[in-house]
């Protein structure tokens, strides 16, 4: 069933087009990953979401409701928590996760008292001298002691220390387990590649890949490691090998996943000693559809 | 240290039209009302009969004295109308550009990016000074020149440059003043509402004292602006006073700034509630929270400012008394008469700074929006008209008490008259206004809702119409202009008789524009 749906989205900023057509579905209990570089408009597709902004065109559906006008009835439902904190100097962290919790019906302080524990926030200080790390704090706390099912975080953890940050992986973890769906827009690629079913990614407003990690991974290639006896000067000349190194008698290389048959029929007629492969990082990935960005 | 010419060059280019702009207004109002001024009253006679209707201690209360009412030059009348009025637009310019360049951009963190530079911690601080000074003595010198090429008899060189720079030397005054108070408070909101708030002791201090004891005027520095007797007695002394106590403003923030860290001030913090109470789970609960200490300052100064006004009316009825004289004279109006004139344009003045009140409340909520802090409210199940309406209804009601508050202090502090204003009386003088301050304050909230950018368009059409109301008579403005004033319509209540026409009428297009309002505040992006 999905949660989320969007279907050609555009949105402008006056002459400038942040959003081109972008569509993506997320489905009930999916844990789906955002990524892409610096302004190409992961928090403009979160904050349409959100309702905060209308899209020029396109339609954006959350639990089958209009996301810009229909927005307090799918806000029962939803926890949300932004990339970059910014609360009311006087108030304290505590005062600001009662806050946000009670617009949701009666507060679950167990669950709060939890989380606060859990993420070491003395709930006491006025907002004003938190650091960045802390006031994001804040707002996870109030996300995840929401009872909601869907959970859109952008960015959740860019202020917090390597702790703190599994600490968030675990909670993520354990929505997963009750079928949350949940939308994660990250830079921390590791993050994206251990919680996440499926992965969206976004570079200037256009998504230019979906699926899961398994599926992108079989339209690409894999790195191999090969150890041999004698060079294999003619390497470089087999289609569908790319950026070869050589070390010695050791060469390291990626092969197209649709030329492997090619490629090992060719590795077969010289004497191997070893090969390992390794399917591509995320990190590959997103390394190679940034530098694709050039056009 | 050698950059320091780099970096005012990068802030001088930064807030050139900022600058460009208060330097024009400025300079524009002094010569303009000048020039208009000697139109208007170019001979001896006509002058003294102004002496007439401004010798008395309402007047000087509101506009301050003057030493030159024995011989009134146009020189000494452009002094006097001008001068008090024109320092506290001045300081008002020197406390909102300091705290820009000072708080704001500590605030905004583009302090900590500069600090992280190889420059010395006091550096961003010599620049805003050297900034603002230059900006001061620039305006002086235009002023000076543009007074003297009007070649009005009485306005010479030397009396048109101890004018300017009488004013200037506020200017410089508050500059200083608010670079200590940067350091002392740790937002921009609180630096400049300390500000205004010494601005205003200053001002009511030498009100009272001028029209009770006047030797006592000179502990007030805004009175050291026309304590100078610009084209009577031509005194520089006060300019000196001036320099020395900037200096001395100057000498401490730099301590201060030296002794804090960045982001932080000495008035620190404390720590909190765990929780948060039933009140503050509230929706209006938590929006009341967020706004109470500026609706409890703004009350506070309706009060004093009432109070203060208030006591006004006891020294008129005194003055009265003693110059039986002027009671007889035929022209003259009635003691009443006179007081209740002088209610009308309390009134009327009071209504305008009611309106800036509410409708400051109403516009934290841009500023709200703007540093993201909505986001995380707006994502939960709070709709934006509920936001808007609640921050009305919040700013709408501190309004009504703003003007009951000042009802309460004048009409405590005029007790001493041989026949005491009743509280209705002077209720209704004020409450008069109220279609018109709706009027404004539904116009703030369509900008508000649709025009977000364009949002100061209201600030200056107040200040015109403030503008408009304060000179209305004494510049005997053509009426076409005074009806830009939404506050002209509607009929100044003891004085005059009850009109139901504009005040149903603007009620009306209050509605109107409310409405739009809020259809556009749900409709649009937010930033
Ligand atoms: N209100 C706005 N007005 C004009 N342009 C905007 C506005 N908001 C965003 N943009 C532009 O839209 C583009 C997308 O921005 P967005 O914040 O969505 O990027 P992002 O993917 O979240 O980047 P990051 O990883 O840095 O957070 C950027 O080029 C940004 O400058
Ligand atoms: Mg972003």
């Amino acid at each position: 069933m999905p949660i989320i749906e969007i279907a050609n989205l555009s949105k402008k900023f006056g002459s400038f087009t942040a959003l081109h057509n972008v569509n993506l579905t997320v489905n009930q209990g999916e844990v789906v990953g955002f990524i892409g570089p610096n302004g190409a408009g992961k928090s403009t597709t979160i904050r349409i979401l959100l309702g905060l902004l209308r899209p020029s065109s396109g339609s954006v559906r959350i639990f089958n409701k209009d996301a810009f006008t229909q927005a307090i009835p799918i806000h029962k439902k939803m926890a949300y928590v932004p990339g970059d904190v910014t609360l009311w100097p006087n108030l304290t962290g505590g005062q600001v996760i009662d806050i946000l919790l009670q617009m949701n019906g009666p507060i679950p302080t167990q669950r709060r008292d939890e989380l606060i524990t859990l993420f070491q926030l003395d709930p006491t200080k006025k907002c004003q001298t938190y650091s960045k790390g802390n006031r994001q704090k804040i707002a996870l706390i109030a996300a995840l002691a929401t009872e909601a099912d869907l959970y859109i975080f952008d960015e959740p953890t860019s202020g917090l220390d390597p702790l703190m940050e599994r600490v968030f992986q675990q909670c993520v973890k354990e929505l997963q387990h009750h079928k949350k769906t949940i939308l994660l827009s990250s830079h921390i690629l590791s993050e994206v590649e251990r919680l996440c079913d499926k992965i969206a990614i976004i570079k200037d407003g256009t998504i230019i890949e979906t699926g899961s990690l398994q599926t992108m991974q079989h339209v690409t290639r894999a790195l191999y490691t090969v150890d041999v006896q004698k060079p294999l000067d003619d390497l470089y000349q087999q289609a569908g090998v790319f950026d070869i190194q050589q070390d010695g008698l050791r060469y390291t290389f990626y092969v197209d996943n649709s030329a492997i048959p090619h490629v090992m029929t060719y590795l077969a007629m010289h004497h191997i000693v070893s090969i390992t492969s390794m399917p591509l990082t995320l990190e590959d990935l997103f390394m190679a559809h940034y530098e694709k960005g050039g056009d | 240290m050698n950059n320091w010419h780099l970096l005012l060059r990068l802030q001088l280019q930064r807030n050139k039209w900022r600058y460009t702009i208060w330097l024009v207004a400025l300079s524009v109002t002094s010569i303009s009302v000048a020039a208009a001024l000697y139109q208007l009253f170019p001979t001896m006679q006509e002058r003294n009969g102004l002496v007439a209707a401004l010798k008395n201690p309402a007047m000087i209360a509101m506009i301050g004295p003057s030493q030159g009412f024995e011989h009134y030059t146009s020189g000494a009348m452009f002094a006097h109308e001008m001068m008090l009025f024109t320092a506290i637009i001045y300081a008002i310019c020197a406390i909102l550009l300091t705290t820009n360049q000072t708080r704001e951009e500590e605030e905004d963190g583009q302090l900590e990016l500069l600090r992280a530079r190889p420059i010395a911690t006091s550096l961003p601080l010599i620049i805003t000074l050297c900034q603002l000074t230059l900006f001061f003595i620039l305006l002086a010198i235009i002023t000076t020149l543009g007074l003297t090429f009007l070649h009005i008899p009485s306005m010479d060189v030397a009396s048109n440059a101890l004018y300017s720079f009488s004013l200037s030397g506020i200017g410089l005054l508050f500059t200083t003043l608010t670079t200590v108070i940067a350091q002392l408070v740790t937002t921009a909101r609180g630096t400049v509402g300390s500000a205004l708030a010494l601005l205003g002791v200053m001002y009511v201090w030498r009100g009272i004292t001028d029209i009770s004891n006047e030797k006592l005027s000179i502990v007030s520095p805004l009175a050291w602006s026309y304590l100078t007797n610009s084209y009577v007695t031509n005194t520089w002394l006060p300019i000196v006073y001036l320099l020395i106590c900037s200096s001395v403003f100057i000498g401490i923030a730099f301590w201060l700034n030296a002794k804090r860290d960045i982001g932080e001030g000495f008035i620190r913090p404390r720590t909190g509630h765990k929780n948060a109470s039933y009140f503050l789970r509230q929706s209006l609960g938590w929006q009341l929270r967020l706004q109470y200490v500026a609706i409890i300052s703004w009350g506070v100064a309706f009060l004093l400012l009432g109070a203060s006004y208030g006591s006004v009316f006891n020294e008129l009825d005194r003055f009265f008394e003693k110059n039986k004289l002027l009671q007889q004279m035929l022209a003259t109006p009635s003691a009443e008469q006179l007081a209740y004139h002088f209610l009308a344009m309390i009134g009327a003045i009071m209504a305008i700074l009611t309106t800036v009140a509410i409708i400051q409340l109403i516009f934290r909520l841009h500023k709200d929006e703007v540093t993201g802090r909505l986001d995380l409210w707006l994502s939960r199940p709070l709709s934006r008209m509920q936001l808007l309406g609640e921050r009305l209804v919040i700013s709408g009601g501190s309004g009504m008490i703003f003007l009951i508050l000042t009802t309460t202090g004048l009409f405590l502090g005029s007790r001493n008259m041989a026949n005491p204003m009743t509280f209705t009386t002077i209720l209704k003088s004020q409450l008069i206004h109220l279609p018109a301050i709706i009027c404004c304050v539904a116009l703030a909230t369509l900008l508000l809702g649709a025009l977000p950018r364009f949002k100061s368009v209201i600030w200056y059409y107040l200040i015109i119409v403030f503008f408009i109301d304060y000179f209305g008579d004494l510049l005997q403005l053509p009426e076409w202009l005074r009806h830009i004033s939404l506050f002209y319509y509607l009929p100044a209540l003891p004085l005059e008789k009850m009109n139901w026409y504009p005040v149903s009428l603007l009620f009306f297009a209050s509605v109107l524009l409310l409405l739009f309002a809020f259809l556009s505040y749900r409709r649009r992006d937010f930033a």
